[in-house]
């Protein structure tokens, strides 16, 4: 694809563009979302409201005030100045939320098997598109960290779709450290585990000479000189150690095992669960722990259960394993599995698959068919995902004081012909498919020159004026799937109108 | 279930039972029952009862409970699982295999990096218990001085009841390949003037010298109080102070010393594997009693490696194991070093090549081996209280090509041939001290082959497809084809109907019954299946098997042969008999002439000519009354009659053919009106179940509608009849003109006429007549027509008076099937028929004339072998000259390659002292015994 080269090229540029005239070209679009002061109180009236916890309101309003929810029902008494926003016939859903995502970082993994002195925010790239395919699609809040290809990851965030900076975008930060227990690229489960442990050893020693740097210096302050063993100069001074002490490699992880920064565990393999969960027991994270499953730790139901924490499904539901006598194929559906042994399970977006595995509410549908209760699916693209980040309490559904994440789509959620009308993030509007240049572009283009009628001289509906909607078009419902048709993947460079 | 809880279940339901167990096996081991596996032969491990006859092995919670020799003492209720034919063994221990893989850490001394961790306790590891492995030990590598920590492990089972010690023992390498570690580097991150750039730190050893060496200084700082924690360090400290084994690798023979004096000078409990050069210090090792897993260095399955001149080079010949024994070498043995896992076994059957005595080459890779890892008292023998991991072999495991029928792993089925197969094993290996192939071929010491239903090979060894079952009968076994009765109703259910050439047996044959299953039993496995009574005009006689699961594996001819029934007058029998033969020539000659126009059209139009329609008839369609069908009325006079006698007739027409019997006054014996209708002539035969000279016959004319008049004759009498219809059933009937050929002149097919067919391939010699004579005059006039005017394949049955004609039968090789009665009497003297015929060389068969009474056909030859009858010739008589006689030599009658599996297996000659028959297989499938 010589074109595709020839952009991919051009991205930094693009990017660097973006950043120098970032401010100029805010002050300039006041249609630019983030840039327009939002107004303070929005009341979304008369659509379907799902709110994913709770029953569903066939017909009601959701009232956003400062970017929170306070009152969702049939009939809510709206303030005078709240801006009403008619949803009728329209369904609200609580912004999905893509539990774990390396694409927006500018490579997939770094090189180093223990990362966590790195932090993705060094490495988050706002100018990718990939932001603003998830943003299409629903998603109103993205895990970001590195891939798998790790022994111990770097520091993960949680950002917003949408934003200039990675400052803005920001959500949540630190969220989680990887700790992968299949081997990376190159390695083996016997070296992967012993680096693992080797890891945690090393900070044990490293805390251990700083505890006892650390008594030292106190007992100076006092005049004193050190008058226990080692041993005991240790255990004493390990209340004192702060983070400061710590020598940068370490700090990471040992905020990971102070509990303030979240332990995703990723098992991809079945053998790979029973040794994940025993290494979180012994550095006490177990209870914190996110277990992320590879196409075949399904099998590991068992101990998945034991361990009694939340698991994130792979990208690809589907599991195939080969008879090793038969050479016979078996397809296993992930999800049902999980389902069937009472895990909660959390549903990613597969930006390898098929279009349609992009969208979250493609992947739930499937599980439903698959014989999973409704509820659980849709659950499984929003709340878990939510629960699985810690940010159950201020996402995931709509409810009163959670923030208001909606999703304003055109039919059911779990109906494939149901497409994305608006998102509003922190209750300002971050999505309108109305005005989506890239969406029209691309339908645009796919549209017969008869249909570009209303920008002839003979339609005297639209005022010359109003530049910034040239086509009063309703978007016609066949195209929506080919709108995010843009390329989830790894998005840089490539543009949406250069498909054709 | 309930099958297998009853007492012994029999071997040829073991297919219905193997499929069964497939389910029950896991749910019986559930059971707090348990269940027993029964087998024929069994090695419980080392010991003064190492291999032992049949053993029954109780198995419960997935342990062994009890082992009894004694079968008796079993609990009677219990479920059991029979292989009367298997071998049983614990499941094999490899003390050495390359399943954990090699680490890729760079450490030289490398105590933390742990086997258990690359083991896949959710590994599919079916192709290793295919090969009979159950247990194995697995290294971190075998690439370092100190690899890390081995691990024991089951290959089946739950994830979590895999393991069985996740830290088992320390792996060393004291060989070559320790040497030259890599160098450790330590990356300065992150990347500052702050971070100190430390040059890489070279590791020991460089050569042998610095190998205990770098050991011994590796345990000094690992026991050092006080130092800094260290994953290898601690690991080291921990195993080193828990007195763990030492797994040590080494194959030359200095490596091995240094192996010996590490252990001893640590005063450790270890083994040494590879062990290639272990003959040069068999001595030194032998004396120190310390287990040697020896691996071959070679691959089974791949290319030879070159050693060319080079005198350093290793592993040039297997050493002599005998001498190793008597060196007092505990001598484990791993798989091939070039070989996978599963090629265990196959060290056991090299060294076993190589001087290895039985015992100690299944104790190497059984108990031996457990012994060695320090599980012995959990696995790798048949006793109470070990973990019940067992395999049933079809053989014996160290014969070449043994594979498993069954592995239990922890009282749970591990692998089953089914699922490689696809299906139950259909391969049966016969081994017996001698094969009765045929009259002409005996083989001493051999084997048959059989599978799918037939017999692949026979010889002094031949092929062993992969879990194939093998029955070795043993030296005094003696195997012969199948019986045939030559002569046989079994099936018929007493139905003494007549029955005509148009009736095939084929659709009448069931699933067999208990009067199918005793004629098989008693070795009886094909019968040549006649009408009670052979009709004068012709009866088809079927062959067919006594037993099998399927109509079409039962049938193995609908029509092997015609029968014919000679009666009375030599010369009008013979009329009557050639008369069916040339109604069957024209029939052929009909085909003949279709044949020969339809390779002229296809001649033609292959050139393009048209061909013009030979003769055009339209096809027409016209309703007409049935002149025939109803009840007549009629009146014979004349001949022999004193008056004129009245009588009521049922007749009825079908096509140009008419059927039908008296119906008053009643007839006392069976009969049959057999016409045709041609234009208004009738003629016919009346078939009565009488001893007449020659058929009565009836030639008439339908003088009117409904009349009709004409004349019978019988035995040389001619009685006038006339009759008339007095009642019409059937009414009307659609003609419909065929025309000769198509639109395109392409000539139409003769219809096929299933009473013909048989005299067709009669005709065409296909198949023989068998024609039921006696008398020497008889017979000579059958023969006289069979063999000099019509030139076809003829068999006597009962032939009293044959033996007149036997230097005829001799050379034209007719068969004869001699009368049921054993001995004859003659000039009030008693002889014995089937002999006098046999020693003229006079091919000859058996007849048992009964249904299930077949299963004293065997006892009946064995009394005429009593009165004088050669024993070979009896066993000729039941098997190959009967096959020969119908022609059906080419499916049973002999052992030769191609022919069906039917075989009997006799404890001794079968018509000598003391011959038994044990075993009975019909198409492969063994018979209830």
């Amino acid at each position: 694809m010589p074109i595709g080269r020839s952009q991919r090229r051009r991205v930094p540029v693009s990017a660097l563009l973006l950043f120098l005239v970032g401010g100029v070209f805010a002050a300039l679009m006041p249609h630019f979302a983030v840039a327009t002061p939002p107004p303070t109180k929005i009341a979304l009236v008369g659509g379907r409201i799902i709110p994913v916890r709770g029953p569903e309101i066939e017909s009601g309003t959701v009232l956003i005030e400062n970017g929170r929810i306070t009152a969702v029902g049939e009939t809510v008494e709206l303030p005078f100045d709240a801006m009403e926003i008619d949803c009728t016939g329209k369904v609200l859903f609580p912004g999905m939320v893509d539990s774990f995502n390396w694409r927006g970082l500018d490579i997939r993994n770094e090189a180093i098997p223990n990362a966590s002195v790195l932090d993705v925010y060094d490495a988050i790239d706002p100018s990718r598109l990939f932001f603003e395919e998830t943003l299409r699609v629903g998603i109103t809040a993205v895990h970001i960290s590195h891939d798998h290809n790790t022994v111990i990851g770097s520091v993960s965030r949680v950002l917003r779709p949408i934003g200039r900076t990675p400052d803005e975008m920001t959500l949540r930060a630190p969220v989680s450290i990887q700790l992968a227990l299949t081997p990376r690229q190159g390695s083996d489960r016997m070296r992967q585990l012993a680096e693992l442990r080797e890891a945690f050893l090393d900070l044990d020693d490293h805390l251990g000479q700083v505890a006892e740097r650390r008594y030292e210096e106190e007992r100076e302050k006092e005049g004193k000189k050190v008058d226990v063993p080692p041993a005991e100069a240790r255990e004493r001074g390990s209340a004192l150690v702060r983070d400061i002490d710590l020598d940068e490699k370490y700090r990471n992880l040992y905020r990971l095992r102070q509990g303030k920064i979240g332990a995703w565990l990723y098992a991809g393999a079945a053998t790979d669960v029973a040794p994940g969960i025993e290494i979180a027991k012994e550095q006490k994270l177990l209870e914190r722990a996110v277990i992320l499953i590879g196409s075949d730790a399904h099998r590991a139901v068992r101990e998945l259960k034991e361990a009694g924490r939340p698991v994130v499904c792979p990208i690809d539901l589907v599991a195939r394993s080969r008879d090793p006598l038969t050479g016979e194929i078996d397809e296993t559906f992930i999800p049902k599995v999980l389902h069937d042994a009472g895990i909660e399970f959390t549903l990613r977006p597969n930006p390898d698959g098929s279009i349609a595995e992009r969208y979250l509410t493609y992947q739930a549908a499937r599980c439903v068919r698959a014989g999973i209760p409704r509820n659980v699916a849709l659950r499984a693209i929003t709340l878990h995902p939510a629960r699985c980040l810690g940010l159950d309490a201020e996402i995931g559904s709509i409810e009163v004081g959670k923030r208001g994440d909606i999703v304003v789509l055109s039919g059911d959620p779990l109906d494939f012909t149901s497409w994305v009308e608006a998102v509003y993030i922190d209750g300002i509007l971050a999505y309108d498919r109305e005005r989506d240049p890239r969406l029209r572009e691309l339908i645009g283009l796919l549209q017969s020159p008869a249909e570009e009628k209303p920008e002839s001289p003979a339609s005297p509906v639209e005022t010359p004026a109003d530049t910034t909607e040239p086509i009063g078009d309703p978007v016609p419902p066949v195209e929506s799937g080919g709108g995010t048709g843009g390329g989830e993947g790894d998005g840089d460079g490539r543009d949406g109108g250069g498909h054709d | 279930m309930a099958a297998m809880a009853e007492g012994t279940i029999e071997m040829p339901r073991l297919l219905a039972i193997l499929i069964l167990s497939a389910t029950c096996l896991p749910a019986l081991a559930q059971d707090d029952q348990g269940y027993a596996l029964i087998v024929g032969h069994a090695y419980l491990g080392s010991g003064p009862d190492g291999e032992v006859r049949e053993v029954g092995v109780v198995i419960r919670d997935g342990r062994i409970v009890a082992v009894e020799r004694d079968l008796t003492r079993l609990p009677p209720a219990l479920p059991r699982i029979e292989y009367p034919d298997g071998y049983l063994t614990p499941g094999l221990v490899a003390a050495a295999s390359d399943l954990g893989g090699t680490h890729s850490g760079p450490e030289s001394l490398g105590a933390g990096y742990r086997a258990i961790d690359a083991f896949d306790r959710y590994g599919d590891f079916r192709p290793y218990l295919a090969a009979g492995v159950t247990t194995v030990h697995i290294a971190p590598g075998e690439h370092r001085l100190l690899a890390g920590q081995g691990a024991i492990v089951k290959l089946a089972g739950k994830p979590s009841e895999r393991v069985v010690s996740a830290s088992a023992n320390l792996c060393l390498q004291l060989g070559d390949p320790a040497d030259e570690p890599p160098a450790l580097v330590e990356f300065p991150f992150p990347p500052s003037s702050d971070v100190a750039i430390v040059p890489a730190e070279n590791q020991r050893p460089r050569s042998r010298l610095g190998r205990l060496l770098g050991l011994r200084e590796e345990i000094a700082e690992a026991l050092t109080a006080d130092r800094a924690p260290d994953l290898h360090l601690d690991a080291l400290a921990t195993a080193w102070r828990n007195e763990q084994p030492l797994w040590i690798s080494a194959e030359r023979a200095t490596d091995l010393l240094a192996g010996v004096s590490l252990l001893r000078a640590e005063g450790r409990a270890g083994l040494l594997v590879g062990a290639t050069e272990v003959a040069r210090v068999a001595k030194s090792i032998g004396e120190v009693r310390i287990p040697v897993v020896y691996r071959p260095r070679i691959a089974p399955g791949g290319r030879g490696g070159d050693l060319g001149t080079n005198l350093d080079a290793i592993g040039g010949v297997l050493p002599d194991f005998a001498a190793l024994r008597r060196a007092g070498v505990d001598l484990i043995l791993g798989p091939p070093r070039g070989g996978g896992t599963g090629d265990l076994r196959f060290s056991a059957i090299l060294a076993h090549q190589h001087g290895l005595d039985r015992a100690s080459s299944l104790r190497a890779i059984t108990d031996g081996a457990a012994d060695a890892l320090g599980i012995g008292d959990r696995l790798g023998r048949v006793a109470p209280g070990l973990d019940a991991d067992l395999v049933v072999w079809n053989t014996d495991p160290l014969s070449i090509g043994a594979r498993p029928l069954e592995v239990v792993v922890g009282g749970r089925r591990a692998f089953h041939p089914s699922v490689v197969t696809g299906v139950e094993t259909r391969a049966t290996v016969v081994r017996a001290g001698t094969i009765w192939v045929s009259p002409e071929r005996q083989i001493l010491g051999g084997e048959v082959l059989i599978e799918d239903g037939r017999i692949v090979a026979v010889g002094t060894s031949v092929p062993r497809p992969p879990y194939a079952r093998v029955i070795d009968a043993g030296p005094d076994a003696f195997v012969t084809p199948g019986f045939i009765d030559a002569h046989g109703h079994l099936g018929l259910g007493g139905d003494r109907g007549a029955v005509n050439l148009d009736v095939r047996f084929g659709p009448l044959l069931g699933v067999p019954d208990l009067p199918e299953e005793r004629v098989a039993r008693a070795g009886v496995t094909t019968v040549l299946l006649s009408p009670y009574s052979i009709s004068t005009a012709g009866s088809p006689i079927a062959a067919v098997k006594t037993w099998g699961d399927q109509r079409g594996a039962r049938l193995i001819r609908d029509v092997a042969a015609v029968g014919f029934r000679v009666t009375g007058d030599a010369l009008a029998a013979k009329d009557g008999i050639r008369r069916q033969l040339e109604s069957g020539k024209k029939y052929i000659a009909t085909w003949e002439k279709y044949e020969k126009a339809l390779a002229e059209f296809e001649e033609k139009k292959a050139k393009g000519e048209t061909v013009k329609p030979i003769e055009r008839v339209e096809e027409t369609t016209e309703t007409t009354i049935d002149p025939i069908t109803g009840i007549w009325e009629g009146t014979a006079s004349g001949g022999p009659l004193p008056a004129p006698e009245t009588g009521r007739l049922s007749l009825r027409l079908t096509g140009a053919s008419i059927e039908g019997r008296v119906i008053d006054p009643p007839v006392p014996v069976e009969h049959r009106i057999v016409a045709t209708l041609s234009g208004t002539h009738i003629s016919g035969t009346i078939e009565v179940d009488m001893d007449l000279p020659g058929l009565p016959t009836i030639e008439a004319e339908l003088t009117a509608e409904d009349t009709l008049s004409g004349t019978v004759s019988v035995l040389g009498f001619v009685i006038q009849i006339e009759g008339h219809r007095v009642s019409k059933e059937a009414a009307e009937f659609k003609v419909t003109r065929r025309r000769r050929s198509r639109e395109d002149g392409r000539p139409v097919a003769p219809r096929v006429d299933p009473r013909l067919e048989p005299l067709r391939d009669l005709l065409e010699k296909r198949i023989p007549a068998l024609v039921e004579v006696d008398g020497r005059d008889r017979i000579a006039a059958i023969l006289e027509l069979f063999l000099d005017e019509e030139k076809l394949p003829v068999i006597l049955l009962g032939g009293e008076g044959a033996d007149h004609h036997a230097g005829r039968l001799v050379e034209k090789g007719v068969g004869v099937v001699v009368p049921v009665g054993v001995l004859a009497q003659e000039r009030n003297r008693s002889v014995n028929p089937s002999d006098r015929l046999a020693r003229r060389g006079v091919r000859i068969g058996f007849q048992s004339a009964a249904e299930d009474g077949a299963r004293e056909l065997p006892t009946r030859v064995l009394y005429a072998v009593d009165q004088g009858l050669a024993a070979d010739a009896a066993i000729a008589a039941l098997t190959s000259d009967v096959a020969r006689m119908f022609q059906l030599e080419d499916r049973i009658g002999s052992l030769e390659p191609g022919r069906d599996g039917d075989l009997l297996i006799f404890r001794g000659h079968p018509f000598r002292d003391g011959g038994r028959l044990e075993r009975v297989f019909v198409s492969g499938e063994e018979v209830a015994r």
